[in-house]
């Protein structure tokens, strides 16, 4: 009989403990301690890690999309514009799994970033070290800190994106077609000029085609050129525009406006800029008396694309002396006095020989990838 | 004489019918004990201490005692033990693979360091099967024979290598792939926060953990009783080589694991959907049962919403 009571007990012990565990397994009794957030990663990913178990810390090397793509096309050389932040963290327990250790504390960051060398471009880079939070006893070594993060090999990511990379490098390339002796386009002369200085900070790039298609109504514009008509007529196909008229204006090869029409050129402009770019293009150079030596580095997929270098005169200005703009002094930005296509492999240089009335100041290169089935401008830069 | 042989009978009748009850009560087959097949092979102490506190549930060698046969207890006993069997099971142990035994040890050890086994319920009735410190003590010191460290093994560096040059020449399939409760693989992962690494010693592998914002928002307001619907985990895990500097870099690729929180699409394995995708070609690992194993061991981080890796202080 008793033995009988001690059993029912018993069993209602089951249902009372089964009770406790099913509303206490959901709701943690301890208090949840989380770290401090050290280290907000936003617009960088991860090329890879490492523990170094004698020091016990564990490391995450981070790049900004310049030093992804550098690790995605393993071409092996580093370019400027890389970025590289090595965090680094003690190692402990991970109280809940024995059998696994996780990042602690966070000991130190470390930055390094490839700057162009203005006096050598082309082949070395300036490189600064930041280093936010030295560990005590840590090494002051800067060269090799350097060359271990420099040297890290990229982890394999799954399904890694090279051609989108996080950070916005999207660019914008407007170019007008305009013309001397057309009355309607020294608006769209003023409004590329402003377009310039507007986004001079900004990876926007202007020049201006003058086509020759005006020279027969009674002025010959001197920087016309029957290859910037060809171009335009490209576009119409491209754009699916019926004719071709100045002054006109195309975005990235993508869209076309009213080479005047601001509202519209600014908003394309804007939108351009926060895509992402599909390519990467970088441009440097040599001048040898009337000599350009211009070599180009390309990333990303170049199938079917033709890279362009636009030899541009800064400004120019003209008195008018007849046609529709008689009498009228015209100033002129970014006229393209060269138009050089060049075959793309994913690295090359091409020749330029310089005008006469070529100067330093007074001129710049810009060059641009573009597709040549779409007409899509795929990269842009200028020579620096 | 009448009296005491009234009393007696009395007496005689209700033991009877005591024993009649409790006769007819008592499950004659609470769980049948199928022949063992292929033993655990352990040392000896740490064979005694399953044994005593585990057997019951995860053995063909279930010993029944006589309150366990009582009506309601029985029908306890019995769906533990079939439950428990499904799990793991001591006596066919050799029919698993030798990762999923060293897995499956590892996973005993933490299940009991956090308590969840032999199951609460159980260890009050039967406190003989409590797990005590020094047990717990016995079993790491058997694990930590098999502790995994890294490799440096130039055959298995050349393989990394090899696979990075392939992700690096051949652009990746462009089609997701997609588990068998409908998660999807997603490159995004990227973009989110680094919520933790981890470095493991018991299967020699390195992992990075991915939040994304929402998850790493619940974190860091500490609201993770439930964790909100759409946080997602994504964790990478490479193999762990030498590199003969003191250094443990990622080797090979294994494969790529999410967590993804819908309390409603996902109420069977504890509101999280789990989905695993092996190598570089993503291909998805194990059967559509998978998930459930998955959130099994998951439970043994219940406390903490599920998550082992959080980025906590110890
Ligand atoms: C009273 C029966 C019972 C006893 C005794 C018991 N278990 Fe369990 N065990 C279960 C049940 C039921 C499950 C499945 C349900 C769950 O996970 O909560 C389980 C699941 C597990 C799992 C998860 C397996 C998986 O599929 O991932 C592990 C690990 C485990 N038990 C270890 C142990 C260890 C170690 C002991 C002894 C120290 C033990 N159990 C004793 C009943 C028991
Ligand atoms: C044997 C136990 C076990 C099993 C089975 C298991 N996990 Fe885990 N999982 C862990 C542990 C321990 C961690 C944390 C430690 C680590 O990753 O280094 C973890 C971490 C994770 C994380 C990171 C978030 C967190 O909890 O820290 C994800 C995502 C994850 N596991 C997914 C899965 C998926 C998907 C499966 C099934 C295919 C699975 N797990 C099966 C033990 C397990």
């Amino acid at each position: 009989m008793v033995t009988y009571m001690k059993a029912m007990q018993l069993v209602f012990a089951v249902f009372l403990a089964a009770g406790i565990l099913s509303s206490c397994n959901e709701v943690s009794g301890k208090e949840l301690n989380i770290r401090e957030y050290a280290f907000n990663d936003s617009g960088l990913q991860v090329i890879t890690h490492w523990i170094n178990e004698k020091a016990g810390t564990m490391s995450v090397l981070y790049g900004n999309a310049a030093a992804m793509e550098y690790h995605a096309s393993d071409t092996g050389k580093h370019a400027a514009g890389e970025s590289y932040t090595l965090a680094t963290y003690k190692q402990q327990d991970n109280t809940r799994w024995y059998g696994s250790k996780i990042n602690g504390e966070l000991q130190q960051l470390e930055t390094v970033s490839l700057e162009p060398r203005p006096e050598n471009a082309g082949t070395g880079y300036r490189i600064s070290y930041e280093n936010r939070r030295q560990a005590s006893g840590a090494t002051a070594d800067t060269t090799g800190r350097v060359q271990t993060i420099l040297d890290a090999k990229v982890s394999l990511f799954p399904y890694y994106k090279r051609s989108t990379p996080v950070d916005n490098k999207g660019f914008a390339l407007v170019e007008l077609f305009t013309s001397e002796g057309c009355s309607s386009c020294p608006p769209a002369d003023k409004l590329l000029e402003k377009l310039q200085q507007d986004n001079a900070s900004q990876p926007v790039y202007v020049i201006a085609y003058h086509v020759d298609y005006w020279d027969h109504q009674g002025w010959k514009d001197r920087f016309s050129d029957r290859a910037y008509t060809e171009r335009q007529r490209s576009y119409a196909d491209w754009l699916r525009v019926e004719s071709i008229y100045t002054p006109q204006a195309v975005v990235n090869g993508a869209s076309e406006y009213v080479g005047s029409d601001e509202t519209r050129i600014v908003k394309a402009v804007t939108s351009e800029v926060n895509k992402a770019a599909d390519n990467t293009l970088t441009l440097t150079g040599q001048q040898q008396d009337r000599q350009l030596t211009v070599n180009y580095e390309l990333t990303g997929q170049t199938r079917n694309k033709t890279l362009f270098l636009a030899l541009v005169q800064k400004h120019a200005a003209t008195q008018v002396m007849a046609g529709e703009n008689e009498g009228r002094a015209l100033t002129h930005v970014q006229v393209v006095r060269q138009l050089l296509p060049v075959e793309v492999k994913p690295s090359g240089h091409a020749t330029i020989s310089l005008p006469a009335d070529y100067t330093k100041d007074g001129w710049e290169l810009i060059g641009f990838l573009q597709h040549t089935g779409t007409g899509r401008i795929t990269a842009a830069t200028r020579l620096n | 004489m009448m009296k005491w042989s009234t009393l007696k009978i009395i007496t005689g009748l209700v033991a009877t019918a005591v024993v009649a009850v409790t006769a007819v009560s008592l499950s004659n087959e609470v769980v049948a004990n199928p022949p063992v097949t292929g033993e655990i092979k352990v040392p000896q102490e740490v064979k005694q201490l399953l044994e005593r506190a585990c057997y019951d549930c995860h053995s063909n060698e279930t010993n029944i005692r006589w309150y366990d046969k009582l009506p309601i207890a029985s029908a306890i006993v019995s769906r533990d033990v079939q439950e428990g069997r499904k799990h793991f099971n001591f006596s066919t142990w050799d029919s698993l693979s030798a990762n999923e035994q060293k897995s499956l040890l590892w996973e005993m050890y933490n299940m009991a360091n956090a308590g969840r086994m032999p199951l609460p319920a159980y260890t009050a009735i039967h406190p003989q099967s409590k797990v005590s410190a020094a047990d717990l003590t016995v079993l790491k010191n058997y694990l930590n024979t098999t502790i995994v460290s890294a490799i440096n093994d130039t055959a298995k560096v050349q393989a990394a290598a090899k696979q990075r040059m392939q992700q690096v020449q051949q652009p990746q399939p462009g089609n997701l792939r997609v588990y068998y409760n409908g998660i999807q693989h997603m490159p995004d992962y990227h973009s989110w926060q680094v919520m933790s690494t981890t470095s493991r010693f018991d299967n020699g592998s390195m992992r990075i953990m991915y939040a994304n914002a929402i998850a790493m928002e619940a974190i860091k307001r500490k609201e993770i009783h439930p964790f909100p619907d759409g946080a997602i985990i994504a964790k990478l895990v490479w193999e762990k080589l030498e590199d003969g500097e003191g250094n443990v870099r990622p080797g090979k690729f294994i494969n790529i694991q999410y967590m993804v929180r819908d309390a409603q699409q996902f109420k069977d394995t504890d509101g999280w959907g789990y989905a695993r995708f092996d190598g570089p070609a993503l291909k998805p690992y194990g059967t559509a049962t998978e998930p459930s194993k998955c959130a099994s061991c998951h439970k043994a981080a219940a406390t903490t919403g599920f998550v082992f890796d959080l980025p906590t202080k110890n």
